[in-house]
């Protein structure tokens, strides 16, 4: 980019890598490693109190076996679809109405949405859990007005799911509006002026101007959404009463919360470096998919 | 036509926006009706909306559970330790990948973009295994040493150094004979300023809201952290519904607090990676 005279010295070279190497020796040590590290463990039976024994596939057959391991892949998905659809569409209908010309209170608006972004999942857990109580619980009295009967929110499979679906969504929607809206301001405005001289209605221009402008931003929410909506631990962890077991029959039990079953309360290290590995597999499959649809809607667009 | 339009649709999305604060706003405010009620409050139909009088009885109740002030160190400690160290690791790896001409930097830089798709967080078993062999598990050194290194930090100083440091100065600087190390304290980083501000912000935050890893990591109250001692709460046996929510309202207290304070900051921070990301 620079013009100016190149000083490219060894003295900048060596700067270079040193102040590249806290990065990347630290990274390597505690994000690298122990990822590559799970695949080893997997391959043994290696249990917290000393025992190093190996045994080959034998963790992976287990898992395909386990009707745990396909129980909580489906809890997982469930989840993930309930939580992540409904609020990237509630996102950016959201992010639409703040991005109006004449709104007032503009950063009011922006700070409240972002609100619940700042709570922890453990709280939110806990507040939704006794909001959303089997017996006397707010949400069946609010629902006894619209004729409905107790819903049994900790003890039916979908509704747990739902429950936990909406802890997410309550938290994350107003951050992905902000995104969205961030995204919205980019968009040049000449081309929402030539759309209404053709003529063309809000939601035609919705379809063809708007959506096809924030594409990749799409694309960003849609992949952070999946590496995090998949690895779902601690709302589900605290509505099932803070332990691992996911609900009594684990209808509500993550693939996450499974793997925390099975290292910290099993001490079943070998098994459960087994379902990392799977969850990874999982994670990466979901993630290429993502990109492979995303770079043929690009090159589609030109 | 468009005048009438836009005048019809005016009262509607105000009226949709208060709902949506409402929404947002509500557990916060039942955390507080809850925590100053009593076991009862929390099942009460219909439900209870005025707060009640007992923030004593619940405030003892946590106190007997655990040391609110030892939580709060801890995660003060730990919080404020991870995002200066990761403010500090990552300006100088986006400096030197943004500023600095070697070889490979490109190639090194691709590495960092694979990083960013690599969810680290499963290797928690090899974590803990390796915090097991330094005979750090339960201290606080375990809660931050795997966080004082971040991908996205890396990534989004290095945006901040390239679009807001002119190489010129670098240039000049080097040209006049000052150390690099140098250049970077005292000419790149006050020019990233408030992306680094951000960074430390967004740090602070998820550090004090992180779960799982302080879950498993922590065994004694001396060494617990806010979440976790919710988790406790909540965990109990006899569960003390006031305890549980006031509890995690008290906890969240700081986050509530710091958040008041930079909301400017924070909502521009968000948008702002959202355009670079």
């Amino acid at each position: 980019m620079s013009t100016k005279v190149h000083i490219s010295t060894k003295h900048e070279s060596r700067a270079g890598y040193a102040f590249l190497s806290p990065f990347f020796i630290l990274f390597g040590i505690f994000g690298l490693a122990p990822i590559i590290f799970t695949v080893y463990v997997s391959f043994f039976n290696w249990d917290l109190l000393g025992t190093q024994e190996w045994v080959g596939l034998q963790n992976y057959i287990e898992l395909f076996q386990d009707s745990r391991f396909y129980q909580s892949l489906g809890n997982t998905i469930s989840i993930f679809l309930l939580s992540s659809v409904p609020q990237l569409i509630a996102a950016l209908l959201l992010a639409i109405v703040l991005n109006s010309k004449k709104l007032k209170l503009r950063t009011f608006w922006r700070a409240v949405i972002l609100f619940p972004f700042i709570t922890s999942t453990v709280a939110v857990a806990v507040v939704f859990g006794a909001m959303f109580a089997d017996n006397g619980g707010m949400m069946n009295w609010a629902l006894g007005f619209l004729g409905v009967a107790p819903i049994h929110w900790h003890a039916d499979a979908l509704a747990g799911q739902i429950v936990i679906a909406l802890m997410v969504n309550w938290r994350w929607t107003g951050y992905n509006t902000l995104i969205f809206l961030a995204a919205l301001q980019s968009i040049p405005g000449e081309l929402y002026e030539a759309a209404e001289m053709d003529g063309a209605s809000k939601i035609s221009q919705f379809f063809n101007i708007t959506i096809p402008q924030i594409r990749p931003t799409i694309f960003f929410t849609v992949v952070t959404s999946t590496i995090g909506g998949l690895q779902i631990f601690a709302e589900p962890m605290q509505f099932g009463g803070g332990n691992y077991s996911g609900g009594s029959s684990g209808q509500f039990r993550t693939m996450t919360l499974f793997l925390f079953d099975q290292a910290f309360a099993q001490l079943r290290l070998g098994y459960s470096s087994a379902i990392a590995i799977g969850l990874f597999l999982i994670i990466a499959i979901i993630a290429g998919i993502n990109f492979f649809i995303s770079k043929k809607l690009v090159k589609a667009d030109i | 036509m468009k005048i009438n339009f836009s005048w019809l649709k005016q009262p509607s999305l105000y009226l949709m926006l208060v709902l949506v604060a409402l929404l947002s706003l509500f557990p916060f405010y039942w955390m507080y009706v809850v925590g100053s009620g009593t076991n009862a409050t929390i099942a009460s139909i219909p439900p209870t909306v005025m707060p009640g009088s007992h923030w004593t009885e619940t405030f003892n109740h946590i106190l007997g559970t655990f040391d609110i002030l030892t939580v709060f160190r801890n995660s003060f400690i730990v919080s404020i330790t991870v995002a200066v160290l990761q403010v500090f690791t990552s300006t100088l790896a986006g400096f030197a990948f943004a500023k600095l001409r070697f070889r490979g930097n490109n190639a090194l830089f691709g590495l960092v973009m694979v990083f960013l798709m690599i969810p680290v967080q499963l290797g928690i078993i090899p974590l803990y295994l390796l915090m097991a062999n330094l005979g750090l598990v339960d201290t606080l050194a375990a809660l931050i040493l795997p966080y004082v290194v971040s991908v996205f930090g890396v990534f989004w100083m290095r945006q901040a150094m390239v679009s807001n440091v002119p190489q010129e100065l670098i240039d000049a600087g080097a040209v006049d004979g000052a150390s690099f190390f140098r250049i970077y304290r005292s000419v790149a980083l006050p020019m990233v300023r408030s992306s680094a501000f951000v960074l430390a912000l967004f740090t602070f935050l998820t550090t004090w809201n992180d779960f799982a890893w302080p879950l498993i990591i922590t065994q004694t109250p001396e060494n617990f952290t806010a979440q976790v001692a919710v988790s406790q709460l909540n965990a109990a046996n006899n569960p003390s519904y006031p305890a549980i929510l006031g509890g995690s309202l008290v906890m969240a207290m700081p986050l509530i607090a710091l958040f008041l304070i930079t909301a400017r900051q924070f909502v521009a921070g968000v948008m702002d990676g959202a355009v670079k990301g």
